[in-house]
């Protein structure tokens, strides 16, 4: 161990010190009118601290014209998250069933996210924060109970249900998105993809009758989209799926505030 | 009146002097340059797992098309336009995407062992932002506080120890001035200035998480650990045994939320800060091993380290690796026993 590093280390341990006098006093004083320039700065890049989750929506109009002036500086630095970390309740999770056609006809099927095929973990959770991201459909919102009745209401029994799915822009633009990317990556004839709602059983179900939490009956799935290349040109972005009209309120600039899980 | 317009005096006095001494008091930039270390090295793990999808997300045909951003601005606002990422001008040539994604990688790894880290730290935050804002639906908290981390390493001389920077510049002193002492690390305002916005930062996601939860209903009914644990997708260890004991799980329900909204105010006094800081570990290592996030657990815990006192890092890091002689671990010793100096309570194992 060098000198310096023992006094340093000396310093460091005094107690209260707090590691301020581990090291040696700094050089260079800042001036008032450096210290006023700087807290302006710092105040500044505060407020675009929590304009970010001020902003997430819910929120008041006034907090969407704190967000509109901030909006410049928020973007660029990262700052525009709502951080709702599994609120406001942890609902269920979606997956991304795909069937492509290939070019000599056959077919080749999978899913998003695949603990099979992503590894490591944080691979595997890029995939499902893609799929996580189409959750806004129909209502994300709502405790498990509810997400259960839904469920219900579809006709959910056995295998679980299809329906179809209600044009949303945003999740219709994000599905485009997916399925122009497989069909690319595979070249493929047709894309198809299915949202999967996997839904949280009660802790009875699990505790009294033995539900496993990947029993069938949990999922319940939606055609998202079916694209094919006699009408759709995928890069000219056109659907192919009607459609339908929108079931959603306008996708707001604030929208990548809702925060999936994280 | 008199005693109101005293009032105010006083209050603005004291909000101008406790301003200053928050922002302006020169530290130890031991506890910066440690996370400086840790937050280098997660930026170079989430980077180095985009190579195995690096054009899927990234590439010409990528995940997330641009057609795919703009729909989220249908409102014409142009949300993404703002958000920089390099990345959109040369995602269409692969070649390019590898030899940037490489050099990447290499700044990331520079900014680990603190070699030219003035320069690096400011292109890492560029570079984990354009991935952020590149494929905005695939990332999730992990990402956000890396960038929050590069943002705030950016700020002060992170590569004042514990780097390559200072162990060159100790090989050019000892070249130029032979056995001379060399002069201790520089305290420094820039180390300040970024430990407390890592700290308020901080403080402003637990407040919102916190928040966000009690606009649920689960949070309030005790039922939402559940509601995590019982989700196949994120979980990582069989934790549904816990449907056998509801009130274990309304515990960690409500102290989960209670920790989150107490801890913009209870972890900055001496005495609650430990306990606020030590109840992150469980939480986080929870979210970790339970959830299958372990990325995102372990980084939220690098920056809950900047509640962390310096002299607590120098003893730990420096003692250890560096064999600190006894004069130096007899004067830790006490602190330990709760020591205490005027007016102060010592050996608080947290920044002030």
């Amino acid at each position: 161990m060098n000198v310096d590093q023992r006094q340093s280390t000396s310093a460091a341990a005094r107690p209260g010190s707090q590691g301020r006098l581990a090291a040696a006093q700094p050089k260079r004083i800042l001036t008032t009118k450096q210290k006023q320039l700087i807290s302006a700065v710092l105040a500044f890049h505060l407020l675009a601290v929590i304009t970010g989750p001020l902003a997430a929506p819910p929120s008041s109009e006034l907090f969407g014209q704190l967000w509109d002036k901030m909006q410049w500086y928020v973007e660029p630095m990262f700052l525009n998250h709502g951080y709702r970390f599994f609120g406001p309740d942890p609902g269920a999770s979606h997956l991304v069933e795909y069937e492509v056609e290939l070019a000599d006809g056959s077919k080749l099927t999978g899913d998003f996210p695949d603990l099979g095929d992503h590894w490591p973990r944080l691979f595997y959770h890029r995939h499902f924060m893609l799929s996580e991201r189409l959750q806004a459909f129909p209502d994300s919102r709502q405790p498990p109970d509810a997400l259960l009745a839904i469920g219900m209401a579809c006709g959910l029994s056995g295998e679980g249900a299809t329906i179809d799915l209600p044009g949303d822009p945003t999740i219709n633009a994000l599905a485009r998105s997916y399925a122009r990317h497989l069909y690319h990556k595979h070249n493929a004839k047709r894309v198809k993809l299915t949202l999967v709602r996997h839904l949280i059983p009660q802790p009875d179900w699990v505790l009294e009758e033995g539900m496993k939490l990947d029993d069938p009956s949990l999922y319940v799935r939606w055609l998202l989209a079916d694209y094919t290349p006699e009408d759709a040109e995928f890069d000219g972005a056109r659907q192919s799926l009607a459609q339908a009209p929108s079931g959603a309120a306008g996708v707001s600039a604030r929208a990548r505030l809702e925060e999936v899980q994280p | 009146m008199n005693f109101v317009t005293q009032y105010f005096r006083d209050l603005y006095q004291g909000a101008i002097r406790g301003w200053d001494r928050f922002w302006f008091t020169a530290t130890d930039p031991a506890t910066y340059c440690l996370i400086r270390l840790l937050a280098g090295a997660m930026l170079l793990y989430t980077h180095a797992v985009w190579t195995i999808g690096l054009i899927d997300f990234f590439g010409p045909h990528s995940w997330v098309s641009r057609e795919a951003l703009d729909a989220l601005a249908s409102d014409g606002s142009g949300i993404w336009q703002m958000a920089f990422s390099y990345l959109w001008w040369i995602s269409e040539s692969p070649a390019l995407l590898w030899i940037t994604h490489g050099l990447a990688l290499v700044v990331f790894a520079m900014l680990t062992v603190g070699w030219h880290s003035r320069v690096v730290s400011v292109l890492a935050f560029i570079i984990a932002a354009s991935y952020c804002n590149r494929s905005p639906a695939s990332i999730f908290g992990l990402d956000q506080i890396n960038c929050l981390l590069a943002m705030y390493l950016m700020v002060g001389p992170s590569g004042a120890c514990y780097s390559v920077d200072r162990w060159l510049e100790k090989r050019r002193w000892r070249k130029e001035h032979g056995l001379e002492p060399m002069p201790p690390v520089e305290a420094s305002v820039g180390a300040n200035v970024g430990i407390r916005l890592i700290q308020l930062h901080m403080c402003v996601i637990y407040l919102f998480a916190g928040l966000g939860k009690l606009a649920g209903t689960t949070w309030w009914n005790g039922t939402a650990i559940w509601g995590s644990v019982a989700n196949l997708e994120y979980q990582s260890i069989d934790a549904t045994w816990l449907a056998a004991y509801p009130l274990l799980v309304n515990v960690l329900t409500h102290v989960t939320v209670v920790w989150e909204v107490s801890y913009p105010a209870l972890v900055w006094p001496r005495l609650t800060r430990p306990l606020v800081v030590a109840l992150a570990v469980p939480l986080h290592l929870g979210i970790a091993v339970f959830l299958g996030m372990i990325t995102f657990g372990t980084v939220m815990l690098f920056a809950n380290l900047a509640f962390v006192s310096p002299w607590i890092v120098r003893a730990v890091i420096d003692r250890r690796s560096l064999h600190v002689p006894e004069v130096a671990a007899e004067q830790v010793e006490p602190q330990r026993g709760g020591k205490r100096r005027k007016g102060k309570s010592a050996g608080t194992p947290v920044a002030s």
